[in-house]
């Protein structure tokens, strides 16, 4: 074989793949017109879902996914409903909110008729505008604040997140906080919800200091916080970073608690704080203590999650996979009682189930994005390396 | 006609009309807006791959900081319509001022730099830039992101339909190709691309040469700021780390493989990024059951065939073949090269 044919031989499969990629898309795209059509009359149902299964959010994602796989799993099982396959088409954006973007529009392509996620709140605002035009409805799986409609908030608002903290302090008589948070899309969404909250009850914040998503060392932001004596630090990032604070507040010998986000309420954040874990409390979905709580017909709903998922990866979930779960409940739902369109399964939610005990928490779906309301979320310390239920 | 052919120098008009006419068929064949959104962003990204081709393929000069250019013409577009309502064309053209000013200034120091040192400090362009984009969160919006961008319209139309929209990129891509060979064609081609084998021959011929380096970075910086205008009004919602380092890396890979001396090369190139990445997606996630960065892997392998087997990237081969059928006498080897080395594509 000579130089040229080497040389000539990589471009040709480049070219057969490019071709082959352009084939597959549109046979793709020839299936969606079709399936477009029979939006609603096909029997099988599409969900679609964007979550950060890889990429710095796959702290939050991977359950997510996970979650996903293993209700697919269980809906292969059980069969049609309502006559309807319902397939949960999944994409990861691989923290990427252009690959979400792109993502958003294969899904619509594909004729999903509601659409579940983002992971982050900032990759949520960026595929909101291809559900409100394709007028899907969008779960949410990161809280956003929007006026458009068909959204709906499935994890518990910021403001829901803080007033558990603020409760937290009432009881707790701490009446001066340091306020610590990630710079980036989550982190930054904490303080305007809990600031208000704290001046109605009298609470101040006499620190406020910020730290990069990705640092790996938050000693300095920690020793500002010191020199102003706060009796509580409340934190809101996303682990790894949140496990990072941990860590240095530990090293630095604070003798106050600290309040972690309910963005540490996963195994991640345990693995890193290990035994380092005094004084430390994170806002956490129930489901992270199920086993704890008082049975109820919450606790059995919370168990349908929890064990199988246990079970099937040998790992605990978190209230982000729960999130994942409510919103496909939700849907399923819609198709149980004969909605299979997209404003159909709008119309169920928000004028005929109006009201849905989920895990994350109890929703009123006549205002969707308000959000589950705090009875799903409680405040755990951490014992021997496992959550503990303080309330 | 005679003003065409001086405008396209005759042999540019059949590659210009193949593109042309691709573009214009293409929503005769498809009609999934998946593939429009893939096809929009190919264009959009041709647009700073071609700017790089000018910078890196044809002046020598690296740059690892092109994504701050991109965040610049994004931002002060989505800044201006959404913040302070300005008509997004007028926007449109505040960035590309904007850019070309903060470009020129950056390049007088910058380009004095070589090699690995040009590549860092263009690469801490991109970090101040990124750091500038959370930290002044009070117009951008910060980590958050910036939404509400409204979508371009021209004379009464809006382009929010995205067939439309994927001309209008693709009719600015044919302009910036015309624009730039012309560029590659003109003495100032053969300034940057002597600049590109020895500085220090040109400068003895009399060229400034850190002018030519200084002016070719700010206007591929320009292309990047247009570039990024259209993202912003395109996608409707911009946010920091879509602007991060490793946007800059990606683009300078999109010119490498397809071929960092011409500016068909980087389209070719960005074409092919592009779709391999979704096809590795595709086949990932419906065959192989695995998803996420495995492109990087794929991109890596690619990127060692390429540069073992085509270090001229993939235009090489494909001018070759073209050639030969312009031609039909594939002689000398030498005088062929020579002859695609002079009309600059």
């Amino acid at each position: 074989m000579n130089v040229k044919k080497i040389m000539i031989m990589p471009l040709m499969i480049l070219l057969l793949v490019f071709t082959s990629a352009c084939g597959m898309f549109s046979s793709s795209s020839k299936e969606t017109a079709q399936s477009q059509e029979k939006k609603g009359n096909s029997d099988v149902i599409k969900i679609g879902v964007i979550v950060a299964e890889t990429g710095p959010a796959s702290t939050l994602g991977k359950t997510e996914a996970n979650t996903i796989k293993m209700i697919q799993k269980q809906l292969d099982e059980t069969g049609p409903i309502n006559g309807k396959k319902i397939e949960l088409v999944m994409r990861d954006y691989e923290t990427d909110d252009t690959k979400a973007v792109i993502a958003m529009d294969k899904l619509i392509s594909d004729g999903i008729v509601a659409i579940i996620g983002a992971t982050q709140a900032s990759t949520t605002n960026a595929i909101l505008p291809k559900a409100e035009k394709a007028n899907l409805p969008l779960l949410t799986l990161a809280p956003i604040n929007t006026d458009i409609e068909n959204v709906y908030n499935i994890p518990p608002s910021s403001a829901t997140v803080a007033s558990k903290m603020i409760d937290y302090l009432v009881e707790n008589k701490i009446s001066k906080v340091a306020w610590v948070n990630a710079k980036d899309a989550f982190g930054v969404d904490g303080l305007p919800h809990f600031e208000p909250l704290a001046k109605e009850k009298n609470i101040e914040i006499v620190a406020h200091e910020e730290f990069d998503a990705t640092a790996s060392d938050m000693t300095i932001q920690l020793t500002n916080v010191r020199e102003k004596n706060p009796e509580a630090v409340i934190v809101w990032s996303r682990t790894p970073g949140a496990g990072i604070v941990a860590r240095n507040f530990k090293a630095l010998g604070f003798e106050v608690p600290m309040i972690q986000s309910h963005a540490s309420a996963n195994q991640g954040f345990l693995d890193q704080v290990k035994s380092n874990s005094e004084n430390i409390f994170v806002v956490a979905g129930k489901l992270n203590v199920v086993t704890q709580l008082e049975d109820s017909e919450y606790k059995s709903l919370v168990e349908e999650y929890v064990n199988p998922y246990e079970k099937e990866y040998n790992e605990p979930t978190d209230f982000f996979g729960a999130h994942s779960y409510d919103a496909v409940q939700l849907v399923i739902k819609a198709v149980e009682e004969g909605n299979f369109t997209s404003s159909d399964i709008n119309n169920y939610l928000q004028n005929e189930l109006k009201e849905y005990q989920g895990i994350s928490g109890k929703f009123d779906l006549t205002k969707p994005i308000e959000g589950p309301q705090a009875d799903g979320v409680t405040v755990l310390s951490i014992e021997d390396g496992t959550w503990k239920y303080t309330e | 006609m005679k003003k065409l052919d001086v405008l396209l120098y005759g042999s540019r008009k059949k590659p210009i009309a193949a593109l042309l006419g691709m573009v214009l068929v293409m929503p005769f064949i498809i009609s999934s807006p998946y593939i429009f959104t893939i096809l929009i962003l190919i264009g959009i990204y041709s647009i700073i791959t071609i700017g790089l081709s000018l910078l890196v393929g044809y002046a020598g000069q690296i740059s690892l900081g092109h994504a701050a250019f991109f965040a610049i013409g994004a931002y002060i577009s989505g800044v201006l319509t959404v913040k302070y309502s300005f008509s997004p064309w007028l926007a449109i053209l505040i960035g590309m001022i904007i850019t070309f000013i903060s470009a020129f200034l950056i390049a007088i120091p910058v380009m004095k730099l070589k090699g690995s040192y040009l590549a860092l400090a263009t690469m801490a362009i991109n970090i101040i830039i990124y750091i500038l984009l959370l930290g002044l969160s009070d117009y951008t919006g910060g980590a958050s992101g910036l939404g509400g961008i409204p979508p371009l319209s021209i004379f009464g139309l809006s382009l929010e339909s995205q067939v439309l929209f994927y001309y209008f990129v693709w009719f600015i891509v044919s302009l910036v190709i015309v624009f730039s060979s012309n560029i590659v064609r003109s003495h100032i081609g053969r300034i940057l691309r002597s600049i590109h084998d020895s500085e220090v021959a040109t400068e003895t011929l009399g060229a400034n040469v850190s002018k030519y380096k200084v002016a070719i970075f700010a206007l591929s910086a320009v292309f990047a700021s247009l570039a990024g205008s259209l993202y912003a009004h395109f996608i409707s919602f911009i946010a920091p780390p879509t602007f991060y380092i490793n946007f800059s890396i990606l683009l300078l890979i999109m010119v490498m493989v397809g071929g960092v001396h011409s500016i068909w090369g980087a389209m070719i190139g960005t074409a092919v990024m592009m779709a391999l990445n979704e096809l590795i997606r595709f086949v990932g996630h419906n065959y192989l059951n695995i998803s996420g960065e495995i492109e990087i892997v794929v991109y890596g392998a690619i990127i060692v065939i390429v540069m073992i087997f085509m270090p001229k990237g993939l235009i090489h081969p494909i001018s070759k073949l073209r050639f030969k059928k312009l031609t039909h006498t594939p002689k000398n080897e030498t005088s062929k090269q020579k002859l695609f080395s002079e009309k600059g594509v």
